[in-house]
């Protein structure tokens, strides 16, 4: 019978229902779009961020001494130290290996650069383009035994004019800074010449290389100063075989802090350290924090107008009903039982608004992602029962006054005929 | 038949300190019987009703209906004792709009705890309304929506009818078919208290109350007591 009360009194009053639902729908599909947004787009910033460069750097760990004696300080002194290559592959056998999305070597030396009357000091850099390394000891058995990383993964926002080098084993291609390439006047598929001077004592070797062209580099960043090859490259131009000075890496670090991969990293390389790209980091969690609280806000926000929404539809119902809650006391029914009628009537509406809203609510999470974050929104299905919860929610406590009066309502008012 | 239902003692009821609505009243009713009240717009003889049907509660006094002590029953007691004990008749019918007859019967029952559609479907079949089960109110005409009022004021089988000008909203024909159930039902036993401005329907009472500026003025019965005093 309460159903049949129920479901009845919700069909005799279509409009005023739709009314309600579309208020509970409107703070529903702002909480979805911003719940979805929120889930979704805090992981995929997270992975966009990483687009923008490595956000941790692996350096040798270096002792420096301070020279002097008391009184007279000249400065400090730091060893010279490398990281081998042949180490490179356990950044990807740390615990957080899944979140490490590249990382690349590199190996600096300042060199000449001759092409036809122009010759420039410039920065030889060396390092993986796009390379398959072995996973020497994966972390877990099932764990792939080889890697693809380079710059071009860790660095795909790079604007390339020409191509990348692609064969790993290219000796004789470069790819150069748009600087370089205005100092050198130098064009893709142009050919120039570098020199690098070795002292080893008294001893002088110099060793001059032809390099080609294939690709410019333009980042307006340092990178459009210097001169790129593959990392054995530089090694053999500067007599560094197997060496490098640092490891960029890439890490999501949407669920743990990045400084845990720099520990995991130096725990399999004890001779090296991380720093994390702080800046880059806290910029990061900056703007995510700043849009989540943003979101935040406007559910809120939202969610107020849903309740007022319901609860003004709500009260309006209750005053149209006055005679029917008084004809319903004046037969019998207890309070609870008109509580029960009005909250059912509620939590129907919260239902049917949060469902509908979290449809809605995907729509406009695309538009939120799309235009806002360029980001396809993939949608969540934890969100429907937390966006249902506080639908019914906002509808429940938006009963409270309502409820409130129709409690109050005295049977009289029938025979009054008020 | 002498066996008191209904006692009111010394009530009073204020909505406001200056407004007055009854005042001092006593009355009693016997088991069994109909009691017409009448008196003029404002005169306090709904009020009367609804203290008595305990919709309202008064203000000083005490009242007894079938040796309950009413006046001290909290809120939701006087529910609980209004849907086991009385029946009541509106003159605007007070259906709910959007059930048929039959869930409107049953609405009544669902509310007291038991719910028998077998026994609704009989009670309308009584006031002759078997035809018109799955009509909702406004597809009856007044005269049927009473009689689905008064079916529903049955189906809990109370032991005190009371009717707010049950006809003042009906034609001579209709109001003539729900005044014969009215008898009917007294004649069942029932206790009918009924308020009315028509002295024809009063007169059909074994008893006629009038009720001015919250106060009896005049009583049949007491009446007839006092002239039966008078002849000995």
């Amino acid at each position: 019978m309460f159903l049949r009360i129920l479901g009845k009194s919700i069909l005799k009053r279509k409009s005023r229902i739709a009314i309600a639902i579309i208020s509970v729908l409107i703070g529903s599909s702002v909480a979805t779009a911003l719940l979805t947004v929120s889930f979704d787009v805090s992981e995929k910033v997270s992975l966009e961020f990483r687009k923008y460069g490595a956000n941790l750097l692996i350096v040798p760990h270096s002792d420096t001494i301070e020279v002097g004696f008391p009184g007279v300080e000249f400065g400090s002194v730091t060893e010279q130290r490398y990281i081998n290559e042949s180490d490179i592959w356990k950044i990807k056998s740390i615990y957080w290996r899944n979140n490490v999305m590249g990382f690349a070597p590199f190996l600096y030396q300042v060199v000449t650069a001759r092409s036809e009357q122009v010759e420039q000091r410039i920065v030889l850099v060396g390092t993986y383009f796009n390379r398959t390394i072995q996973i020497q000891s994966p972390y877990a058995p099932q764990d792939p035994l080889t890697f693809t990383t380079g710059v071009q993964i860790i660095s795909p926002w790079w604007h390339i004019m020409g191509d990348w080098i692609k064969d790993e084993n290219d000796t004789t291609s470069c790819m150069i800074g748009a600087t370089v390439a205005e100092k050198l006047n130098l064009s893709v598929n142009d050919s120039f010449t570098i020199t690098y001077n070795q002292q080893y004592g008294s001893i002088e070797n110099t060793s001059m290389y032809n390099l080609t062209v294939v690709g410019i580099v333009m980042t307006d960043g340092y990178e459009d100063n210097q001169i790129f090859v593959n990392l054995q490259v530089a090694q053999q131009i500067t007599g560094r075989p197997g060496k490098l000075h640092t490891i960029q890496v890439s890490a999501l670090c949407n669920a743990c802090p990045v400084e845990t991969f720099a520990e995991e990293i130096k725990e399999l390389i004890p001779y090296v350290e991380g720093r994390s790209v702080k800046q880059l980091v806290h910029a990061e969690m900056d703007i995510l924090g700043k849009i989540q609280n943003m979101m935040f806000l406007v559910t809120i926000v939202a969610l107020i107008a849903s309740a007022l929404g319901v609860m003004t539809t709500m009260i309006t119902s209750v005053i149209e009903r006055q005679k029917e809650i008084g004809l319903m006391k004046s037969v019998g029914a207890e309070n609870k039982k008109i509580i029960a009628l009005f909250l059912s009537e509620a939590t129907i509406i919260g239902i049917i608004g949060g469902i509908i809203g979290y449809l809605v609510g995907l729509i406009l999470a695309q538009f939120i992602g799309i235009s806002v974050f360029s980001l396809s929104i993939t949608p969540r299905l934890e969100v429907i029962p937390i966006v249902i919860g506080i639908s019914v929610g906002v509808a429940l406590l938006a009963s409270i006054l309502p409820v409130r009066r129709a409690v109050r309502v005295e049977p009289a008012i029938v025979l009054r005929g008020e | 038949m002498n066996e008191e239902i209904i006692k009111l003692q010394a009530i009073k009821k204020y909505y406001d300190p200056s407004t007055h609505v009854l005042e001092n009243l006593n009355l009693i009713i016997h088991k069994g019987a109909w009691t017409s009240i009448m008196g003029p717009s404002g005169s306090g003889k709904t009020t009367l009703l609804n203290i008595i049907g305990c919709l309202d509660s008064a203000t000083a006094g005490s009242v007894f209906i079938n040796g309950t002590e009413t006046t001290k029953l909290n809120q939701t007691q006087l529910t609980r004792f209004r849907r086991e004990n009385i029946g009541l008749i509106f003159q605007q019918y007070h259906l709910v709009p959007y059930l048929t007859a039959l869930e409107n019967v049953m609405l009544a029952q669902y509310y007291h705890g038991v719910i028998d559609e077998g026994k609704a479907t009989e009670t309308l079949k009584k006031v002759e309304l078997g035809h018109r089960l799955d009509h909702i109110p406004s597809h009856l005409s007044g005269g049927e929506q009473q009689r689905v009022c008064i079916a529903r004021a049955l189906i809990n089988e109370p032991k005190i009818l009371l009717a707010d000008e049950p006809t003042g909203n009906l034609d001579q024909k209709n109001g003539d078919i729900v005044l014969d159930l009215i008898k009917q039902l007294h004649a069942e036993g029932h206790t009918i208290i009924l308020v009315t401005h028509n002295p024809e329907i009063a007169k059909l009472g074994q008893r006629i109350i009038t009720v001015i500026d919250g106060k009896i003025c005049s009583d049949s019965t007491c009446k007839s007591e006092i002239n039966e005093t008078d002849k000995r």
